[in-house]
């Protein structure tokens, strides 16, 4: 998917205009909320395993060299073949060298953010191999040439006669509104990619430091087959994903599952470590681990950016977001949506391209409240609105005029002194008066965006300074003559 | 009498004066002393969340030297004790000395229904309301200041008031300051949906206790639904108030 982040404000008006998008991108939301509320609820005691989980991913982080070097020592040991690229490009030609060495001209994948990150696919299919999408949904989006609309759910957007008008022109079959008909002819038709393919690809969910084993979850068994069909195994994960040992694994893996679809745990977790062994039925030939950076050690660097490599793309931050329920997963203009997407587009892509994203923020916190990796999705906007403001060479930030900086400017320093607040306050609510109908102001020279879909109320008589001083005086007369009252704070 | 030093926000001072008096009214009521120091200005909230944190260093300052010596704070918004509690140590980060002063301060800094329930203890003010309302949890108190129960429990505490439910009272109102003019298509959605809610809710009154999300409902109501009336729990608790016979 090419970034296009930049044309942000532009595709919020295209969305907010398309009331079935609109519809559609409230009610996902809605069910994702509800499921992983209720999944929640199933821990003994759930704001702990937030907080346990939270300082796994801090931890991790925060030993991820460490951590990454154990890892591929004791993957090697269990006999994958451990690649480090240190961009989108390298990876793809790693993964590419692989397929095309073995002469292979069909693979099977699982559904991977961090290939769609990188553009793996396309990547693939100019080497003449052609590639399928294991997962349904991403499947359909990939026959449909579509980006994936929600994270969990990428074809979520799209009717059964959307996917029947599809299915009937990609496999033959009658068209047909019955889900399980059309599960069962995307069945039918992968099984044979799934049985011929030379190369399963897919992402990592948590590898495991440990024991040199990589976890994926997924409730389609795409995975499972990608995984153990083809001769050839091929993983493509980012830095981030490491953790020191199983036990971590386990319980990030359960808070994610519930986070993200709202389950327990989802239909399959695969386990795997190294290709299939003597002996053994399952598995691969061949175990190919790469690990990407792709610009994640560049921000690493700065002790508070990087607690973005927290995240692990559940989802849970687009269920509440306000805008993101409003304006779903495609308008944010890249593959990582929502407060996740506005967290990592900028860092990945480049603030400035990027900044719209973490602009268009109400700093409601429902993000950062039910994340798992425990990132403060403020703290870190905030920091991308300094580094616009200022600058950041050593991210390559642009200093950039920002819109309203003059007026931030004026406005802190007439803060700065009660006297020229005070006159600041005595013109603004004069000006304010001047425009005031009735109770109400319609519509000011300034400020339009407030005035666009609301009036604001009128200034009240006067200020409360003036009333408090007013009854101060008043009570003074009172008490003249009477003992002396005794007053506070002066 | 408790002295308590009122921590007035620039908005309730310049536009909406009626909710610092009704939060007068109400401390009085509940047996509290307020008094108000007028060399208070703004704490520098809009300043720090547009990224201009540095010009917010001397705010917070100020503040910290106007409310150093009072044992007691108290403010009608949720967002401006967010800004004292949890954006201050940010904007003083590179100044230990003046950071701990600032956290001294922010450890007696309360939000008036935290101020009036758990510090005064005082859940029934004497009002009287015949009538539904519904709650909106404002994004600063529920979230940024963990306060939920508090302004429900003054609500309950007002005699005749059905306390109503709201779907999607948790979620924002879509204000967010520079944000609502910034990107006023999605803050305008966001606003109406709250207000929909609202309508739906059955309430004749929506409450709330934020000035920021009192500005941005009321504006809204005022163009969409005038029949409509939100008001600061402060508000509706100084307007229901019984007379004491004493």
């Amino acid at each position: 998917m090419i970034p296009q982040t930049e044309r942000y404000r532009e595709m919020v008006l295209k969305s907010l205009n398309n009331e079935r998008q609109r519809q559609l991108a409230a009610r996902v939301a809605g069910v994702f909320k509800f499921l992983r509320s209720y999944a929640l609820q199933s821990y003994a005691d759930p704001a702990q395993v937030m907080r346990d989980v939270a300082d796994i991913r801090a931890r991790s982080v925060e030993n991820m060299s460490e951590l990454l070097e154990r890892f591929e020592e004791r993957a090697t040991a269990a006999g994958a073949k451990v690649y480090w690229a240190s961009n989108a490009q390298e990876a793809n030609q790693i993964i590419t060298d692989i397929v095309t060495a073995k002469g292979i001209k069909l693979a099977v994948k699982g559904k991977s953010m961090v290939s769609e990150e990188t553009e793996l696919n396309h990547f693939l299919e100019k080497a003449g191999v052609e590639v399928y999408e294991g997962d349904l949904g991403e499947f359909i989006v990939q026959q449909l040439h579509q980006p994936p609309f929600h994270i969990v759910g990428p074809a979520i957007h799209l009717s059964a006669e959307e996917i029947s008008d599809l299915f009937v022109n990609l496999m033959g079959i009658e068209p047909t509104l019955d889900p399980v008909a059309l599960g069962r002819a995307a069945r039918v038709y992968l099984r044979d990619k799934f049985a011929t393919a030379g190369v399963g690809i897919t992402g990592v969910n948590v590898a495991v430091a440990e024991t040199g084993s990589i976890c994926l979850v997924e409730n389609e068994g795409n995975i499972r087959l990608a995984t153990s069909k083809p001769p050839v195994h091929i993983a493509l994960m980012s830095i981030e994903k490491v953790v020191a040992d199983v036990g971590d694994a386990l319980e990030a893996i359960g808070l994610l599952t519930k986070s993200c679809t709202g389950q327990k745990i989802s239909s399959y977790v695969s386990m795997i470590t190294g290709p299939r062994k003597d002996g053994e039925s399952d598995g691969p030939d061949e175990l190919h681990i790469v690990i990407l950076d792709n610009g994640r050690t560049a921000f690493y660097q700065d002790p508070e950016l990087r607690q973005a490599l927290r995240c692990i793309r559940c989802g849970a931050c687009l269920g509440v977001c306000p805008i993101y329920t409003r304006i779903g997963g495609p308008t944010y203009g890249w593959i990582y949506s929502g407060p996740m997407g506005a967290v990592l587009n900028p860092l990945l892509l480049g603030i400035n391209r990027s900044q719209d994203l973490f602009e268009a923020c109400t700093q409601c916190g429902f993000c950062q409240e039910v994340c798992p990796g425990g990132i403060k999705h403020l703290d870190m906007f905030n920091r991308y609105r300094q580094m616009v403001i200022h600058g950041f060479p050593a991210l390559n930030v642009k200093k950039e005029p920002k819109e309203g900086t003059r007026f931030m400017k004026l406005f802190a320093w007439g803060m700065r002194s009660p006297w020229r607040y005070r006159v600041g306050a005595r013109l603004g609510r004069a000006f304010l008066k001047k425009y005031t109908q009735g109770g109400s102001i319609k519509a000011l020279p300034i400020l339009k965006g407030w005035f666009q879909y609301r009036d604001l109320p009128a200034p009240a008589p006067y200020t409360f300074r003036e009333w408090w001083a007013s009854q101060e005086s008043q009570k003074t007369r009172l008490n003249a003559g009477k003992e002396r009252s005794v007053t506070h704070g002066q | 009498m408790e002295g308590v030093s009122l921590f007035i926000p620039c908005s309730v001072d310049l536009l909406l004066a009626d909710l610092g008096q009704a939060m007068v009214k109400i401390i009085r009521r509940a047996g509290g002393n307020p008094y108000y120091r007028p060399e208070q200005t703004c704490c520098g909230h809009p300043a720090i969340t547009s990224g201009h944190v540095d010009l917010a260093v001397d705010l917070a300052k100020r503040f910290v030297e106007i409310f150093e010596k009072d044992e007691c704070i108290v403010c009608p918004a949720g967002s401006c004790v967010y800004t004292v509690k949890h954006l201050y140590p940010r904007v003083l980060k590179d100044e230990p000395a003046w950071q701990k002063r600032a956290s001294d301060v922010a450890s007696r800094v309360y939000e008036l229904s935290e101020y009036l329930v758990d510090v005064l203890g005082v859940e029934d003010l004497g009002a009287q309301y015949p009538g539904k309302v519904a709650y909106h949890e404002s994004c600063s108190l529920l979230r940024h200041l963990g306060i939920d129960q508090q302004p429900k429990r003054l609500i309950s505490g007002v005699k005749g008031t059905e306390l109503v439910p709201l779907v999607e009272a948790d979620t924002c109102c879509g204000f967010g300051g520079e944000f609502a003019l910034k990107f006023p298509e999605l803050s305008g959605a966001i606003v109406g949906d709250k207000v929909q809610n609202f309508v739906n809710s059955g309430a004749d009154i929506l409450l709330l206790a934020d000035p920021g999300c009192l500005l941005n409902i009321a504006g809204y109501i005022m163009r969409h639904n005038p029949e409509k009336k939100v008001m600061h729990l402060a508000q509706f608790l100084a307007a229901n108030l019984r007379e004491v016979t004493a």
